[in-house]
């Protein structure tokens, strides 16, 4: 495949649903770019991801990933390119951290030595002490279950991944050590992304490009620099507003 | 050599006159639920083999539908009935009485009667042995002249219309200390002269014992409960030789012999098998040989038991093979869950016997209207688990398993049925403990199981036979919880299992 265009496309697409929806929304995210799409609860951000990976369908507009269409024909086959990850994780409490990593690799087939080498070499990425990865998910800490579904989302290595609010259920202690990870790991991994987040101090630390949403609509994207220093919509000066400096009580 | 020949010879001679002996007819004889029945039946039973005709008793079968359908769909060929439930609850017409009107009204559902046996066995009053005889009564018209005689009448007869209330009009009865009492408790008064006037069945087993007199039903207010053979239309052309054989029965077995046959069983614990033959012996001066074979308790229970097992685990296999999917399958449709959770609604609604009585035209008797009625029954635990089960797995799940790409069958085997597991197998769970109650109610199909010293210990009033059911039921429904609750150990992943405890650092 030419694999030439934007890895991910949203075309005019609008979705309704009960209290709610987005669009007319159009999104292109070329290759090796991250991009963090921010805004406040309700804006539609998970709905794009969910768009994105066939869970929900568009009232109208289309989807592209890779170049082809996302449609219930298709999804099958293109989620096994995208890897894809929620703020709880959505690991399977009955299945070890070991098989919650691989569980789509051994459904398709792939051999167990190629397996443990892959585990191997993803236990090292996300630093998840080898140790860990035959304990069940309830007695894995927070942190460490998000390690383990980030191997699950990158089993395939896939050619396009999805994060929706990854941190958003971690304290802050561990939340700042796995940004810090998650940049390393973007960076080395050159791969296209999607980051959906609240916090736009953690999207600009983490990724290259921003789009900000609000009301099922983007309203503003452009790079870390010029979406920080000069904001271009109320509602990008207000999310950055929100962040209280600890001077202020000093 | 030449002994050999002659072994040759002697079997062949001995197979030759085996088969001279039996016919090619083969018959089966039903009875209800009570001892008059069995030992009418296994009478007729015993003088069809008399005969060489092959035939079996199938003992003990539910009420009078469950029994007639039985007889319809041919499962059964004959069973010992009475005219009044004749006209009364098969035919549904009270003045159907004479011989004549009821073989017409039976011929056009294939079925025909033999001539009266010889009892009646219907409602009767009769006097203590003191009162008899202090007061001279023979007959219902001498009641009228001894206005304080105590009497205790069963609540059936002083409530129905065509009972006491009749009764009394008929013939002109006033009494001034008339109660309701419980039928035993009645007779044992009676029996001790504590009470001088009863109701009583006319062949009731205690009537000799206690001493009591029946009267004489003068002015034939009763309804007569004359015993006839009931038999398909077609079985005296299809086994000519057993229908000859069992009619010799006719008019050979009056209240007195039903009455002491009825003892034996009910009073003196003897078999039914007994019973038949000494019914044979005082009615036709003659009987086969007995044949019985006393099987020990221990046997028996096993047998019941093994016999009770098989329907469950039939039942629940193919309750579990059927429920499981249409769980699945309602569990992703609303319509369909409100179908299936409606129909299983119905079928648990339905009583047992009504279902077994619908599903024996379908089925016959035995063990397949059993197992059927018991996987019905299963079914609704079963679906209601897995949908539950599957319902209740959080979204984020079901989504995350989508989303990663695992193919639908995948999703299911490896995702949704293992984190269902805890609910399939409470479903399951349920099933089999209520599979292991109802399973009791077969024996009035035929069926066999526990039931059956149930239903004969209920008849016999015998506990012990009763308990010989009750507790292996009880035990086995025990039994199955307690491996319910091992099998979820092996079945139910551990992680499932792990608590939810939080585990501190990154």
């Amino acid at each position: 495949m030419a694999n030439r265009g934007p890895l991910i496309r949203l075309d005019q697409v609008t979705k309704r649903y009960p209290g709610g929806g987005v669009g007319p929304l159009s999104l292109e995210v070329g290759e090796r770019t991250t991009v963090a799409l921010v805004g406040p609860s309700g804006s539609g951000k998970s709905t794009v991801l969910r768009l994105l990976v066939g869970l929900l369908s568009p009232d109208t507009g289309h989807v592209f990933v890779a170049g082809q269409p996302m449609r219930a024909d298709t999804a099958a086959s293109l989620r096994l390119r995208i890897g894809y990850l929620i703020q709880e994780g959505g690991l399977f409490p009955h299945l070890s951290a070991r098989d919650n990593a691989c569980i789509v690799a051994r459904t398709l087939g792939w051999p167990s030595e190629r397996v443990e080498a892959r585990l191997s070499e993803l236990a090292e990425l996300a630093r998840l002490p080898r140790s860990l990865l035959d304990r069940f998910p309830a007695r894995l800490s927070g942190g460490e279950r998000q390690r383990v579904a980030l191997m699950r989302a990158l089993f395939l290595d896939p050619d396009v991944i999805l994060l929706d609010e990854p941190l958003g259920a971690l304290d802050a202690l561990v939340r700042t050590r796995l940004q810090d990870e998650l940049r390393q790991m973007f960076h080395a991994l050159a791969k296209t992304a999607i980051f959906v987040t609240h916090d736009l101090a953690e999207a600009a630390f983490i990724a290259d490009e921003i789009a900000v949403m609000g009301a099922g609509v983007i309203v503003e994207r452009g790079s870390v620099e010029s979406i920080v220093l000069h904001p271009g919509s109320e509602l990008t000066a207000s999310l950055l507003a929100a962040h209280r400096p600890l001077a202020g009580r000093a | 050599m030449n002994a050999l020949l002659a072994a040759a010879a002697a079997l062949g001679c001995a197979l030759l006159a085996t088969t001279a002996l039996a016919n090619s007819e083969h018959v089966v004889i039903g009875s209800k639920a009570f001892p008059e029945s069995w030992i009418l039946a296994e009478s007729a039973t015993l003088l069809a083999q008399g005969v060489g005709t092959k035939a079996e008793h199938s003992k003990n079968l539910g009420g009078t539908e469950i029994t007639v359908a039985a007889l319809v769909s041919g499962q059964i060929d004959l069973y010992p009935e009475y005219t009044g439930t004749l006209s009364e609850v098969i035919l549904h017409d009270p003045h159907l009485k004479t011989l004549d009107d009821l073989r017409r009204a039976l011929a056009p559902r294939g079925l025909a009667i033999s001539d009266p046996i010889g009892f009646n066995d219907g409602y009767a009053l009769a006097a203590s042995g003191v009162a008899a005889n202090r007061y001279g009564l023979r007959s219902l018209s001498d009641l009228a002249r001894w206005p304080d005689l105590r009497v205790g009448l069963t609540h059936e007869l002083l409530g129905r219309t065509d009972g006491y209330p009749g009764l009394s009009a008929r013939y002109g009865l006033s009494f001034s200390d008339i109660r309701g009492v419980q039928h035993e408790l009645a007779l044992e008064a009676a029996g001790r002269g504590d009470l001088d006037i009863v109701d009583v069945y006319t062949t009731d087993a205690q009537i000799d014992r206690l001493h009591l007199r029946v009267l004489d039903d003068d002015r034939r207010f009763f309804p007569r409960y004359d015993a006839v053979f009931l038999y398909r239309a077609d079985l005296p052309a299809s086994a000519p030789a057993a229908m000859a054989a069992i009619l010799r029965l006719v008019g050979r077995v009056d209240e007195g012999v039903m009455r002491r046959a009825n003892a034996r069983v009910v009073l003196d614990r003897q078999t039914v098998d007994e019973a038949a033959v000494a019914l044979l012996r005082e009615a036709l001066g003659q009987a086969p040989e007995t044949r019985t074979r006393v099987a020990s308790v221990a046997t028996e229970m096993a047998r019941n038991t093994a016999r009770h097992l098989e329907l469950v685990a039939l039942s629940l296999a193919a309750a579990t093979l059927l429920g499981v999917p249409l769980g699945i399958a309602s569990s992703r449709s609303r319509t369909l869950s409100a179908i299936t959770g409606t129909l299983a609604n119905i079928v648990q609604t339905v009583p047992s016997l009504a279902l077994l009585a619908l599903l024996i035209p379908l089925l016959g008797i035995g063990a397949r209207p059993a197992v059927a009625s018991l996987f019905l029954y299963a079914l609704l635990p079963i679906v209601r688990g897995t949908e539950t089960g599957l319902t209740t797995i959080p979204a984020a799940i079901v989504e995350s398993a989508e989303a990663i790409g695992l193919p639908l069958r995948a999703r299911l085997t490896r995702v949704l049925l293992p984190m269902a597991s805890p609910h399939i197998l409470a479903g399951l769970r349920t099933s089999a403990v209520i599979a292991v109650g109802t399973a009791t109610i077969a024996a009035l199909v035929g069926a066999g199981g526990l039931g059956d010293p149930i239903l004969q210990g209920i008849a016999l009033h015998d506990g012990a036979l009763l308990a010989q059911g009750a507790i292996p039921a009880a035990l086995l429904a025990l039994a199955i919880d307690g491996a319910f609750v091992l099998l979820a150990r092996r079945v139910v992943p551990q992680g499932l299992r792990e608590s939810t405890r939080s585990v501190a650092g990154p």
